[in-house]
């Protein structure tokens, strides 16, 4: 069949398809890591809601930076909330702005596959 | 078309198509590999310092905490368990003051206040994520660059099947 030509518009927005794609798989990693995260931060919360304050030796110690404080209860429970929250908002960032770039990706696919069908493939 | 990127990464110019002989264009392939193998080797470069702040960032956040926390609970004494090395831990008795010392490499740590030890580092990890953007963005348009260069590539090679057929019949 006649191959279609390719213009620069069209090498741009193959470019710009390209760039959001690779984007997009990054950033699904970093979100995934980040509910990793936030899990162990769930399951540490639960176990540490079984507590009682005046369990001195058994209350888990809290990581701050490469070491293990020795906290009170409130103090560990706060802290993980703290963690936890940070990181919601992390994944919030991350997720609005793959929404943006999905849409850009979708319109972009819409226009290549519209002019080169299936000489190209975008999957 | 394009221009260059803020740190000066100069852009893949699409090929714009005339007739070519079969001489010209097996030149023109030849220079759009050696491009693309310039592009992969700067990409190869900004991946390693990507590498390497990926590694710093961590240890600038993590320092950061620690000071922090010992800012928020001045005048507190913890139980500290430590890592004095890999495979030994050491407990310690903390008591949260208004100075902290920072190791800042070459053998050399330096008495802060909280304050002090709190902007340093905070100025250090916003500096090392600014430097990480940087990068991110150029391995994106090196990437761009790339998919120039491959998409002229399959241009011209599919203009010289279509030269060997004419040149057959």
């Amino acid at each position: 069949m006649e191959q279609v030509p390719v213009l620069a518009e069209d090498q741009r927005n193959l470019n710009e398809f390209s760039v959001l794609h690779s984007r997009k798989a990054i950033q699904e990693l970093d979100i995934k890591n980040l509910k990793t995260q936030i899990e162990d931060i769930v399951d540490a919360k639960n176990e540490c809601e079984l507590l009682d304050e005046d369990d001195g030796d058994d209350i888990p110690a809290l990581k701050v930076g490469d070491a293990f404080f020795q906290v009170s209860l409130p103090v560990l429970l706060d802290q993980l909330e703290q963690s936890e929250e940070s990181l919601e908002k992390q994944v919030d960032v991350l997720r609005s702005s793959m929404e943006k770039d999905e849409t850009r990706i979708q319109e972009l696919k819409s226009m290549l596959y519209s002019k080169f069908h299936d000489q190209i493939n975008l999957d | 078309m394009s221009s260059s990127n803020p740190r000066g990464i100069p852009p893949a110019q699409f090929f714009e198509f005339k007739e070519l002989s079969m001489e010209e264009a097996q030149g023109h392939l030849e220079k759009f590999q050696e491009a693309i193998a310039k592009y992969k080797f700067m990409e190869t470069s900004v991946v390693r310092r990507v590498a390497s702040l990926d590694d710093k960032i961590p240890d600038i956040r993590k320092t950061l905490q620690s000071v922090q926390f010992l800012k928020e609970r001045q005048g507190d004494s913890f139980t500290v368990t430590y890592e004095l090395n890999d495979t030994l831990n050491a407990k310690a008795e903390v008591e949260a003051k208004d100075n902290v010392y920072l190791w800042l490499g070459a053998n050399v740590m330096l008495e802060y206040t909280v304050e002090e030890a709190e902007a340093l580092l905070t100025q250090k990890l916003n500096s090392a994520e600014e430097t990480l953007k940087a990068c991110k963005e150029d391995l994106e348009f090196l990437r761009a660059q790339v998919t120039t260069m491959e998409v002229n590539t399959a241009r011209v090679y599919n203009y010289t099947v279509l030269l060997r057929k004419k040149t057959k019949m």
